[in-house]
């Protein structure tokens, strides 16, 4: 972490490039997090630190033919996820994120989906492949901050404009955008008529 | 003068002076005021937190010593790297009309066209921490909303006009996400940035609606920067849409909205 810079006029293709680095290990820190409280099952609700709610992670089989999740011991799974996270992190993000899992030789690769962390761009989730022997055989960032396809800005639905006139100031809001004039007296003053008016 | 919509009244609220503004927040959520006073005082510690972090108004702030010399970047809390990163990654998607250094490349590092934004975000989670589900937050009319004012109904935003104080321009009924709006009152007439067509593409003020306020706040600010054309770089972010008054009071808008 201490290797970013600063954003000057020299080194802004070096922090754009850190940028997805950074949030990408955070995120799959907060995976292993998970991964060392998973108890086994299907479901788990986990919190990781700093997260606003809780997040349900599904176990998803990759293959669809048999699951995994169950036979592998959390302790196993965990410290090898730590051990290993920070390599495949690099090696991920040197290239580009894989599309698909990778297959170790003859086991299966369980697909985990992390946390979605509040990051600096938005939300981050990571979703990471752990073989049976607990070794992450793939890693892949499944929500991107500024991801076209992501849930939570193609469910927001597109706002309704009304125009209003000066003649006609009969709108009722339930609170007022402005530009902040630089007097606090003013916004105190618009703020005050609407707190007055909602109370 | 705007008036509040019939039926909807939040059950607590409190305003609170913060980054040279005002902050107000109130609670929609039908519950006892013991359960929602800990929530708001836990939003006014962060905004507080937040803004002794970042005042370049107080010499003591980590922006202020990094800007005297007195505190490597590399030394500085996740939170202020957090906030060059973005700032650096919008300086370059702006092609500079976004500019963390207003007074030029050897000038300060202010990053107070972010911060208001990114800050309210932040600290009004903790009324999603404690459980509250219906209300919002505003700083100095940068708004982040969550649930419903009352139960099927959008919010209502109110989009003041900046030709005529104390009078509204436009209402935008929005989902739960956020609405905030930079104009000449904020930034002073100087950042109209020629680069982008001068003048005589400038815009009295710019109001961007999305689901983040972090965001929607640093691109208002940078579509104002940018004037009109900057609605059509707008585009590019899916999600978010503009509504911005022009010198003659006209309101020109992103494409889904003008629709």
């Amino acid at each position: 972490m201490n290797d970013r810079k600063a954003p000057n006029n020299s080194m802004p293709t070096l922090a754009r490039r850190l940028v997805p680095v950074l949030a990408l290990g955070s995120a799959a820190g907060a995976l292993v997090f998970a991964l060392d409280r998973q108890g086994g099952g299907e479901s788990l609700t986990l919190a990781a630190p700093g997260d606003t709610e809780a997040t349900s992670v599904e176990a998803v089989d990759a293959t669809a033919s048999e699951s995994t999740a169950a036979n592998t011991s959390p302790g196993t799974a965990a410290s090898a996820a730590s051990t290993s996270v920070a390599s495949t992190v690099a090696s991920t993000v040197t290239t580009t994120v894989p599309a698909a899992p990778a297959q170790s030789s003859g086991t299966k690769c369980q697909l985990y989906n992390g946390p979605t962390e509040w990051h600096r761009f938005g939300p981050v989730q990571v979703q990471a492949g752990v073989t049976s022997s607990g070794k992450i055989c793939s890693v892949k960032l499944i929500q991107e901050p500024g991801d076209r396809r992501s849930q939570s800005i193609n469910d927001w639905a597109v706002p309704v404009l009304v125009e209003q006139s000066l003649a006609d100031q009969t709108a009722r809001v339930d609170v007022v955008s402005g530009a902040t004039l630089t007097s606090v007296a003013y916004s105190a003053s618009l703020q005050a008529i609407i707190d007055a008016a909602t109370k | 003068m705007p008036q509040p919509s019939s039926n909807r009244s939040s059950t607590a609220h409190r305003v609170h002076p913060v980054m040279g503004t005002v902050g107000s927040m109130h609670v929609y959520d039908d519950v006892a005021a013991e359960l929602v006073e800990p929530a708001l005082d836990e939003v006014v510690r962060e905004l507080d937190r937040l803004e002794a972090l970042f005042s370049t108004y107080r010499p003591d702030s980590e922006v202020s010593r990094i800007n005297a010399g007195e505190l490597a970047l590399a030394a500085a809390s996740e939170e202020v790297l957090d906030v060059f990163d973005a700032c650096t990654w919008l300086e370059q998607v702006s092609a500079g009309a976004f500019d963390v250094r207003p007074d030029g490349p050897a000038g300060a590092v202010d990053p107070a066209g972010f911060v208001k934004g990114w800050a309210t975000e932040r600290a009004a989670a903790a009324l999603t921490r404690h459980g509250l589900e219906h209300w919002y937050v505003s700083v100095g009319g940068d708004i982040v909303m969550h649930g419903e004012p009352a139960p099927g109904a959008r919010w209502d935003v109110g989009i003041a006009d900046p030709l005529h104080p104390g009078t509204l321009r436009a209402t935008l009924h929005v989902e739960a996400g956020a609405v905030a709006t930079s104009g000449t009152a904020e930034r002073g007439l100087h950042l109209w940035d020629t680069r982008h067509g001068g003048t005589a593409h400038a815009l009295a003020s710019v109001t961007v609606a999305g689901p983040s306020l972090t965001w929607a706040d640093a691109f208002a600010t940078t579509v104002f920067v940018m004037g009109r054309s900057g609605l059509g770089w707008l585009e590019r972010f899916e999600g978010y849409h503009a509504v911005a008054v022009c010198l003659d009071g006209e309101l020109v808008c992103t494409s889904a909205l003008a629709a």
